[in-house]
């Protein structure tokens, strides 16, 4: 891991309906190029609104989000050019319903690294082997179970060869006998050294992953530190609530 | 038929019958069949028909294709995104920009309510004899201009119920990937928005077809007005409608069958 | 659609009349009050030619009616629908027509015209040839005009007042029209850019058309128009409508084919 900042965030702030839910009061984090951050916290608590401000799904009311040295929230950036680099995973997978597997994977590649369809193709096959899906390259995304979809999900964005995956709360929508299987293959990912920011209630994976664990609360990161730090030896009384609930 | 050679047997089986039709002795078949021979065979009338369903048809066709082009452009621009477009920062530009996309949507939806708001036989009346008044135009081309941008309305409701009907999720994944608004929308939303209004499409199709029979009020000879023209000649009650109808059906028949199996075709990454 | 409801009113109506032919039935009489100066609206009420003649032909005969407006295509339907039904619409008399209804003996041939833009030209039938003519469906207009260009460059509209508005327009060279009615609308119009040329075209005898169903209620009428025609009231009534000197037109009616 190198200290090399991928994303630094400066006082994000986020409100909705005309200033009266505040999502975000005031985020500054900073995402160093390797590490796996684990970002958890009640619901409502924002994270996902943190995550998503990351690759500007929403527009942040104030403060900057700084990627590779670029402010993206700066609107003279083409933030399109910006979320190439940053593959993003839903809780609901978001799967095209109406593509094969195959062409959800090129779609992008295509169209916006300018790759022939045998390259793009080629790629996508070599990431579907890896996550044991090959032979469902043709198949439509209602042929597949969640799991499935969740690490079809995954490989769409890499894909795209980014710098950065951004997760969504990925195991959140699946049965639980499916939340290995997506986890397993996230962890294959941290193994390879790409930067992760990754939203989840798993306690299991942040616990044994995470190279740093992101507490947040109202809108704010109330504690952060290493895994062990947190749910060892949490200092905020917040923080100490929520695990104590959650780590039943 | 001047000729006694070139009489076809219909022209025949006519000639028996035709003095009994005069003096009103003819039975249930004989006066049935001069229905039929004046309103179908009689000078090859079947033909005015089938040039009557042939325009018809032309008409229905390229104002369905103007009809979706216009009207899934004014659909996008009625889009919520496009209603409250506010632009990224507060350049001149990026503000002048959102204003035009603002004003924009609001003129479409105006458009919107205007056509919808008002006969159809209004909107071909005005184009015909105000907006193209002095133009020698063919009315077949008036004909698709009245009917595509009558459709364009209706359609433009449809496709934007059918782009409001596909998740927020998929937006959101397009654009992650790097995709523009654009590609995200062509790519990504309007094929699954298609799939969803199809059935409510047909209905607007169909419509189309038979509303082009208001286009015999500017003289154009489509299939209902081939009916009247034979009507006007032989004074038959309803015999002219019944052919007309006849075809109607099997065009709307036809159509109707064609939208199903795409649709079904469309269903296949369902199941 | 319009012409649907008339359809299944029609053939409801047919069901219903057709064992009613009792004495007192009132006759309706339907026509299309968009033929000036045959029969138009004043105000409330429908006038006219027509209109006139029927009231006569009404109170000779003793006949209850009640006049009916409608389009010209429901006309047709009408009468064709229910025996106690009458058509009075500057309808011509044709022989195929004559094979599905009956008509009175013809009344009236005041001659056909044809309207031109000013700086046509165009001064007889040959200039005429393929050129698109616009008349209203189904007139003796109509006839004359297929007979001259081709049914392939006749425009036929609902009401002669489009036509002569697409001739306005320059959608269409000429419009043949009823003389009367071509005098009509050239005199509410007041276009300088139109002229009425007279190119001597024969146009058909109007009659009244009668359901084949009711051959009392033709001979009444007919009966009538002898006994008006032999009073002078028909040369009255081309007087009222036509001024002096179209009256030798109506006095053609006595060469009117006769049923």
């Amino acid at each position: 891991m190198t200290t090399d900042i991928i994303i630094s965030v400066q006082d994000l702030e986020k409100t909705f309906d005309d200033g009266k839910l505040k999502a975000l009061q005031g985020v500054t984090a900073d995402i160093m190029r390797g590490e796996v951050v684990v970002v958890i916290g009640p619901s409502g608590s924002g994270k996902s609104t943190f995550l998503r401000c990351l690759n500007l799904l929403e527009t942040p009311t104030s403060g900057t989000v700084t990627v590779e040295g670029v402010d993206i929230t700066n609107p003279r950036v083409n933030i399109n050019k910006h979320r190439e680099k940053m593959g993003m995973v839903f809780q609901h997978f978001n799967l095209f319903p109406h593509m094969t597997i195959l062409k959800n994977m090129t779609l992008a590649p295509m169209k916006l690294l300018k790759k022939s369809r045998a390259e793009a193709e080629e790629k996508a096959m070599s990431l579907l082997e890896r996550v044991g899906l090959a032979e469902r390259a043709n198949a439509y995304p209602s042929q597949l179970s969640g799991g499935q979809k969740q690490r079809i999900a995954i490989v769409r964005a890499l894909c795209m060869e980014p710098q950065v995956m951004l997760f969504d709360e990925p195991t959140s929508a699946l049965d639980p006998e499916m939340v290995g299987e997506v986890l397993d293959v996230m962890k294959q990912l941290a193994n390879e050294g790409m930067t992760m920011v990754v939203v989840t209630h798993e306690m299991g994976f942040a616990r044994e992953v995470a190279d740093r664990v992101l507490f947040m609360d109202e809108g704010k990161i109330v504690e952060q530190g290493t895994p062990e730090d947190i749910f060892s030896n949490p200092q905020h009384p917040r923080t100490q609530d929520f695990l104590a609930k959650v780590l039943v | 038929m001047n000729a006694a050679e070139t009489l076809s047997v219909f022209d025949k089986w006519w000639i028996e019958i035709e003095p009994l039709v005069m003096d009103k002795s003819a039975n249930v078949w004989q006066n049935l069949y001069k229905e039929i021979y004046l309103n179908i065979l009689k000078d090859d009338r079947w033909l005015q028909y089938l040039k009557g369903l042939g325009v018809t048809l032309r008409v229905s066709f390229f104002a369905i294709l103007v009809g979706l082009a216009l009207g899934t452009l004014l659909a996008i621009l009625r889009l919520p995104q496009m209603q409250n477009a506010s632009g990224r920062g507060k350049g001149f530009f990026a503000q002048l920009g959102a204003f035009m996309l603002r004003s924009l949507s609001k003129l479409a939806g105006g458009y919107i309510n205007l056509i919808r708001g008002t006969p159809l036989l209004l909107q071909v009346l005005i184009i015909n004899f105000g907006i193209f008044g002095t133009v020698r135009i063919d009315k077949v081309i008036i004909g698709v201009i009245a009917c595509g941008l009558n459709s364009a309305a209706y359609v433009a409701e449809i496709v934007r119920g059918g782009i409001m009907s596909v998740e927020k999720g998929q937006t959101e994944a397009g654009r992650s990937l790097g995709l523009s608004s654009f590609s995200t929308m062509i790519h990504i939303i309007l094929p699954q928005a298609a799939k969803s209004a199809l059935p409510a499409m047909c209905n607007e199709f169909i419509s189309l077809i038979k509303e082009t029979s208001i286009l015999s009020y500017i003289a154009l000879t489509e299939l209902t007005k081939a009916g009247d023209y034979i009507r006007s000649r032989t004074f038959s009650a309803f015999t002219p409608y019944i052919v007309s109808g006849l075809l109607y059906l099997i065009v709307v028949l036809t159509l109707t069958w064609l939208i199903g199996k795409l649709e079904r075709r469309l269903r296949s990454s369902d199941h | 659609m319009k012409k649907f409801v008339a359809l299944l009113l029609a053939l409801v109506m047919a069901l219903a009349c057709t064992a009613a032919l009792a004495e007192d039935v009132v006759i309706t009489v339907a026509t299309n009050p968009e033929y000036p100066p045959f029969e138009y609206v004043e105000g409330d009420a429908i006038v006219g030619y027509d209109i006139d003649l029927w009231v006569a032909i009404a109170e000779k005969a003793g006949i209850q009616y009640e006049i009916l407006p409608m389009d010209f295509d429901a006309v047709i339907s009408a009468v064709a629908a229910d025996p106690n039904t009458v058509g009075l619409s500057g309808i011509s008399i044709t022989d195929e027509r004559k094979l599905t209804v009956d008509f009175s003996a013809g009344y009236i041939n005041a001659g056909l015209v044809v309207i031109v833009k000013a700086d046509s030209g165009y001064t007889t039938t040959d200039d005429l040839k393929g050129k698109m003519i616009g008349v209203q469906l189904g007139t003796t207009s109509d006839f004359a005009a297929e007979e001259i260009t081709g049914m392939e460059n006749v425009a036929q509209y609902k009401t002669f007042l489009n036509a002569v508005m697409d001739l306005q327009g320059n959608k269409i060279d000429a419009v043949i029209i009823d003389k009367p009615v071509g005098q009509a609308i050239m005199a509410s119009l007041n276009d300088p850019s139109l002229v009425m040329v007279d190119m001597g075209l024969q146009a058909d005898w109007y009659g009244i058309e009668v359901n084949k169903a009711n051959p009392e209620l033709l001979a009444k009428i007919d009966a009538a128009l002898v006994e008006l025609e032999e009073e002078g009231f028909m040369e009255q009534l081309a007087v009222k409508y036509f001024g002096g000197n179209e009256a030798e037109a109506e006095a053609e009616t006595e060469a009117a084919p006769a049923e």
